[in-house]
């Protein structure tokens, strides 16, 4: 049976797209390129959008609508200063996590 | 819905556009905020067109099952206050009890002979229990529209079922317990005075409704604003994206 990543990605992702959104006010397209070229093949603007809003209500990013050369006026994404804390908080939390994951994982090779 | 909403609708294609009416049908019977979900369903359109635009599908961008998509967007949206869920039912009783009196009017000219009720001029005189009757049969109807709508994603024809089952029962319920609580009592309404007063409320219901959707939406809108720029003057980033945006 093969391992159920989405379960992992979820907390994940929302660092990581909290992190590329600290870098550049940025929109929803702009941030899953970014994530794919990081690496996050297998995702979709469906992942990331639920995401973007579950960000938004609890304030840890702002969306402005702004013109967009295609289609309808698109969602631009900044972060607050409540979302750098969650970012900061998430980092410290990651670097933790997996320093933990690999000691374990190295458990084979001692 | 907005004007610009609507007009960007137009612009999909087909196969985007059902994928797009079944998400609003879905997301259309849980109760968001009026506001909130025209500007959710304005970002799925704009993806939806971005995708076109780029000639991708719109069903891989979304890439998963479409009512968990749904959902996760539906739980992350403000859903409506009560004075706005209160007026939703307000204004739904008043569609069914408003419209089904003139029709029953209308009825009872045509079809003089099939009705128990009988009309004088702009007079309308019926039994209570047969407005009633007609009411309830209405107001069970918008229900199960919305009990559809509810279960997009679900076996349409079990659910089809199921609710003409329910329907059927409630009409014979209905029927029996208004002849037997009101008897042959009867109402005197004037048609026109009906309609006025019908639609004096249901502009005054659909104005107070939006107006409270409005009020939520801008307290959420001013938080963010504020929010914003909080964090420009702190970090002092430019805010304006189109130097570096495609």
């Amino acid at each position: 049976m093969n391992f159920d990543l989405s379960q992992l990605m979820r907390g994940t992702l929302e660092g990581c797209i909290l992190k590329i959104i600290s870098c550049q006010t940025t929109y929803g397209y702009e941030i899953l390129k970014s994530l794919k070229l990081f690496g996050f093949q297998d995702i979709s603007e469906g992942t990331i959008y639920p995401l973007l809003l579950r960000l938004e209500k609890q304030d840890n990013i702002v969306a402005k609508l702004l013109p967009s050369p295609l289609g309808p006026k698109r969602k631009y994404y900044s972060i607050t200063n409540q979302g750098l804390e969650y970012l900061h908080s998430f980092e410290v939390s990651w670097v933790n996590l997996s320093r933990a994951v690999a000691d374990v994982l190295g458990l084979a090779g001692e | 819905m907005t004007k610009d909403l609507k007009a960007s609708l137009k612009l999909l294609t087909k196969e985007n556009k059902k994928i797009i009416s079944h998400m609003e049908r879905y997301m259309g019977a849980r109760h968001l905020n009026e506001v909130c979900y025209d500007e959710l369903l304005s970002d799925i359109v704009g993806m939806a067109l971005e995708c076109q635009e780029r000639g991708e599908k719109f069903s891989d961008a979304v890439g998963m099952d479409y009512e968990l998509f749904c959902h996760e967007l539906v739980i992350n949206t403000p859903k409506q206050s009560m004075p706005e869920q209160i007026l939703s039912g307000v204004i739904w009783v008043l569609y069914c009890t408003g419209l089904v009196v003139p029709l029953l009017y209308v009825y009872s000219i045509l079809f003089v002979n099939f009705t128990p009720a009988t009309c004088n001029g702009f007079l309308f005189i019926a039994p209570i229990a047969y407005l009633i009757k007609y009411s309830v049969v209405a107001l069970i109807l918008v229900m199960g529209r919305y009990f559809i709508k509810r279960s997009t994603y679900k076996a349409q024809s079990v659910v089809l079922a199921v609710y003409l089952f329910i329907f059927m029962i409630s009409i014979i319920v209905v029927d029996n317990l208004a002849y037997t609580w009101f008897g042959k009592n009867t109402f005197e309404i004037h048609i026109v005075v009906w309609m006025l007063i019908f639609l004096v409320l249901s502009v005054f219901s659909q104005v107070a409704k939006r107006l409270t959707a409005l009020g939520i939406a801008y307290t959420k809108r001013k938080k963010e604003s504020k929010a914003a720029n909080m964090y420009t003057q702190m970090s002092g980033k430019n805010e304006d994206p189109h130097n570096d945006a495609s």
